[in-house]
């Protein structure tokens, strides 16, 4: 299990988010936050400052 | 003879052929939906009204000779994300609990012009993505095949119903697998189709950007006739591509001779180890498809960790958008599974929403090139059979990955259907998946590839 996020951090996103946790809700998902920081950094790369920002999606037909 | 068919296309020719009427299928339906209903939960209700009128109508048109295709009389019933005017809509949720909608989403409509005919609405995973949850005012749905057992989801009605011969097909969705999924752990064909050529008007929203609806059935061939009728633009739902309907019936039986298929035999050995039977599914599909004529070869793929960090994440983050109000002010009313997934969901911020984007599309390039290879690929659908329904992970597709998000990400067609049984007499099913709006060649491929191989054919014992 990756480490999960700092307790601080946490509680000031579900904050900002508006959401209210209990204690015990809160240490159940706060431990599998680690995943998610994983998959964060996973999808971070170094790329080229004009890569397309990919907000717009649109599958491509074969040939075209 | 009125008990139902096996499939659409025997009910169709029983119909045209005047041995029985649509009334008749769909009462034997709406019993077998009632008499099954303690065991398997699949229906969040049942429209018996509204099926009988329909039925009756498609009854008074096959008197008349004037049939409208192969789904006029066809009972099916609809995942309860898709609107339905005059029956509530809840996504199997308290929050939607006394949703009526004014208008039918446009599957619905389009389904119902065929002249199919709506017995009921059925069990969802909560919002089509927290599930299997027993804190919601319906209980989940269960595998047919064992009732104690998990039916995938999040389209797990639809899945549980068709397994169990109570309708003949049924609407799922899928944004990371949930049409895809059920079908491999109920034994059923599920197409989720390219993005954008089925409307999603009408729909409740996951994560507008892989958001698609597709059908459900025990066959491919099923799926086809099912499908064709979704096709088409809807100006209705800005995803909806403006370009003609293909023709997904007409090459059906085509074959696969002197096709590419290539096999990602890394997703299930290598990035998410599976069992036994499904590794044996795999092969055995492959060998099925070489034995009929395709080029099988391996195929690769980046690892299916970095489809699921890339579809999480931009799921997360739109699902997070789509209920963000309601987490603020009626968080309680969510069931658990769904509440806590999606503060998840709250903690992924803008950039990483769209630096998952740009892993996206860098992803996609990547299936494209694949591609070029290959006009198929082959793959599992599910790393298991059907687990307990106790044993499924609380954050799964966080926790544990998934084997479906890639065709989520790219857009492309891609079918799951029956590829043998393992553990208990469970089955395992593999998924097809072709290039965008090649829709036609995956259904013809799944289509030879059961005719080949006969799996569809097994029926849970109900």
């Amino acid at each position: 299990m990756p480490d999960p996020m700092p307790e601080e951090e946490f509680a000031l996103l579900v904050t900002r988010a508006g959401i209210r946790l209990t204690a015990e809700e809160a240490e159940r998902i706060r431990g599998v936050t680690g995943h998610l920081l994983a998959y964060m950094r996973s999808v971070r790369a170094d790329r080229p400052l004009d890569a397309e920002p990919a907000t717009i999606f649109r599958p491509v037909e074969p040939g075209r | 003879m009125s008990a139902l068919p096996g499939t659409i296309a025997e009910a169709a020719r029983r119909i045209a052929a005047r041995e029985v009427s649509p009334v008749e299928f769909v009462r034997a339906a709406l019993a077998r939906a009632e008499a099954l209903q303690p065991v398997l939960h699949a229906f969040l209700r049942l429209t018996p009204e509204r099926a009988l009128e329909e039925a009756r109508a498609a009854e008074a048109r096959q008197m008349a000779g004037a049939l409208r295709g192969p789904l006029d009389g066809v009972p099916v019933a609809h995942k309860d994300i898709l609107e339905t005017a005059g029956i509530p809509t809840t996504a199997h949720s308290r929050l939607l609990e006394h949703h009526v909608p004014r208008r039918d989403a446009a599957a619905v409509e389009r389904w119902a012009a065929a002249g199919a005919v709506t017995i009921g609405k059925l069990a969802t995973h909560e919002f089509a993505w927290g599930g299997p949850s027993f804190d919601l005012p319906w209980p989940p749905a269960r595998n047919p095949w064992d009732p104690s057992r998990f039916t995938g989801g999040s389209s797990s009605g639809t899945a549980a119903a068709v397994a169990a011969g109570i309708v003949l097909g049924g609407t799922g969705s899928d944004t990371g697998g949930s049409i895809r999924g059920p079908a491999a752990l109920c034994g059923i064909a599920g197409m989720k189709p390219t993005f954008g050529l089925v409307s999603r008007r009408g729909v409740i929203p996951l994560a507008p950007s892989l958001d698609t609806v597709g059908p459900m059935a025990r066959t491919a061939e099923d799926c086809a006739l099912l499908l064709q009728p979704l096709l088409g633009h809807d100006p209705a739902d800005p995803s909806s591509l403006d370009r003609p309907a293909p023709d997904v019936l007409s090459g059906l039986a085509g074959g696969v001779a002197g096709l590419r298929v290539g096999v990602l035999r890394h997703f299930h050995e290598r990035d998410l180890p599976a069992t036994g039977a499904v590794a044996a599914g795999v092969e055995h599909a492959a060998e099925v498809f070489a034995s009929l004529g395709a080029t099988v070869r391996e195929a690769e793929l980046p690892a299916l960790s970095a489809f699921n960090a890339a579809g999480w994440l931009v799921m997360a983050a739109e699902a997070f958008a789509v209920h963000e109000a309601w987490l603020r002010t009626r968080f309680r009313d969510y069931g658990e599974i769904l509440r806590e997934r999606l503060v998840l969901c709250g903690l992924v911020s803008a950039a990483d929403y769209l630096a998952a984007q740009r892993r996206r599309r860098e992803l996609n390039a990547a299936i494209a090139a694949a591609m070029q290879e290959h006009d198929l690929l082959l793959c599992a659908a599910a790393p298991a059979e059907a687990p307990p329904l106790g044993a499924v992970p609380r954050f799964a597709g966080i926790e544990t990955l998934n084997l479906t998000y890639p065709f989520n990400l790219s857009g492309q067609p891609a079918i799951t259907v029956c590829a043998g049984f393992g553990e208990g007499g469970l089955p395992v099913g593999v998924q097809i998946a072709g290039r965008p709006f090649e829709d036609a060649l995956v259904l013809r491929a799944a289509h030879a590839f059961e005719g080949a191989a006969g799996w569809h054919r097994r029926r849970p014992v109900m």
